[in-house]
């Protein structure tokens, strides 16, 4: 084959290959693929039964037609999380003032269920002020803990000081149990946006 | 000429070296920058360390007429190293068996093996021009991990990402320092564009024209 040739197959080939692996160029890490894939293929979601901050079990899915948002946390967590439960809670705020909070249910979701009791819990809850009822604090069992993370693809990974890095966002699920939207922490008007609509 | 004693040499630690990465592999990709600057680095030397090896046993490899100028295997090699620099591909590698597989396959045989037989067919000038483009692309790359307020990797930590971009830039600025000063100091040690070191095999020196 004359190089030519060669030349503009591979170049073919290898655009190809790249195109089709950052889905269009559009994704080139894996956290802004799944936020994509979310968009378009809206996967459903696990939905397993939560120990929440009173210690009931309750069911992580949004009520008959209506919405869910979830965030992963753990009570024991410094930085992010404290600063997600301070987005969830200014959240909270706008919907109720945007008259959209009823039919939204906020999860914040503990992946470290073996430290954060329900005692844990209920004292985050209070620290943010989740009231148990559009905004519910809990973990999930440990044995249902791996299926949850890796059905919303959450990675969850031990940082130098007995805590944990994860790629926390702002999840909103449908009546249907679908991921649906992956919003940044701190972007409460893209959710409101999304709500709305 | 090299003899084939130490075409016995290379082949083997080829071998020891896909051998290391294999076993080393969870301490290595614990760490983006034993991952990003031992690991993959390692898995290209082998690839080239075979393909001298083949090239000895089947010299027109070396020769193919579609190779000519070195064109089209350095093009697997850009579109090799592209792929592989995708924080993407990098999670994948570490979450999914099928793609660190495919990394152990892809990083020697078509990034290391076909730099190795393309390398010192390419003209000087193409040599250059690639040289300093992946300085300068590592330059870009160290400060893009140093200081985007973004994580790249969800397996890695943010402070690892730092430190990545910090051997970047170091990496960068001691190729920068070795590739210049040959020409500086070393100005009739080859031709401009032959600034690897002497991994070359056959005394072929001359590139395609």
């Amino acid at each position: 084959m004359r190089p030519f040739l060669a030349i503009l197959a591979i170049a073919l080939m290898g655009v190809t290959l790249i195109w089709q692996v950052t889905d269009g160029a559009r994704a080139v890490t894996a956290e802004g693929a799944r936020r994509l894939h979310a968009v378009e293929r809206t996967p459903t979601m696990p939905s397993p039964y939560l120990t929440d901050m009173s210690g009931k079990t309750v069911r992580l899915q949004p009520d008959v037609g209506g919405v869910a948002l979830v965030e992963f946390i753990y009570t024991a967590c410094p930085t992010i999380c404290r600063y997600a439960g301070d987005s969830f809670a200014r959240l909270k705020g706008r919907l109720a003032a945007a008259g959209l909070a009823k039919g939204v249910r906020m999860f914040s979701v503990s992946f470290d269920p073996l430290r954060d009791d329900p005692m844990a819990l209920s004292d985050y809850a209070e620290t943010h002020g989740a009231d148990g009822d559009i905004w519910k604090v809990g973990a999930p069992a440990v044995t249902d803990l791996r299926g949850l993370l890796s059905g919303y693809g959450v990675t969850v990974i031990a940082d130098r000081f007995d805590g944990y890095e994860h790629n926390a966002a702002i999840h909103l699920i449908d009546e249907r149990n679908r991921l649906v939207g992956i919003f940044d922490i701190d972007d409460i008007d893209g959710v409101v946006e999304a709500i709305r609509r | 000429m090299t003899t084939g004693f130490q075409r016995c040499g290379e082949f083997a630690l080829a071998l020891l070296l896909l051998l290391l990465c294999a076993a080393f592999r969870r301490t290595l990709e614990a760490d983006p920058v034993t991952h990003m600057l031992v690991q993959l680095p390692a898995l290209a030397w082998a690839g080239w360390l075979f393909a001298g090896v083949a090239s000895v046993r089947r010299p027109r490899l070396e020769a193919a007429p579609t190779n000519a100028g070195g064109g089209a295997g350095l093009l697997i090699v850009f579109f090799g190293i592209v792929f592989w620099m995708l924080p993407r591909s990098i999670d994948g590698a570490l979450t999914s068996p099928e793609i660190e597989a495919a990394k152990f396959l892809t990083v020697p045989f078509l990034v290391g093996a076909p730099l190795r037989l393309s390398w010192y067919r390419a003209h000087p000038i193409l040599r250059g021009f690639l040289l300093s483009n992946a300085l300068s692309m590592l330059g870009v790359l160290a400060w893009l991990y140093m200081a985007a307020p973004i994580r790249v990797c969800n397996s890695y930590l943010v402070e690892d990402q730092q430190r990545l971009g910090l051997a970047f830039l170091l990496v960068a600025l001691s190729l920068a320092a070795i590739w210049g000063g040959r020409l500086f100091f070393k100005p009739d040690g080859g031709s401009a564009g032959d600034l690897l070191p002497d991994l070359k095999a056959n005394g072929s020196t001359s590139y395609d024209t």
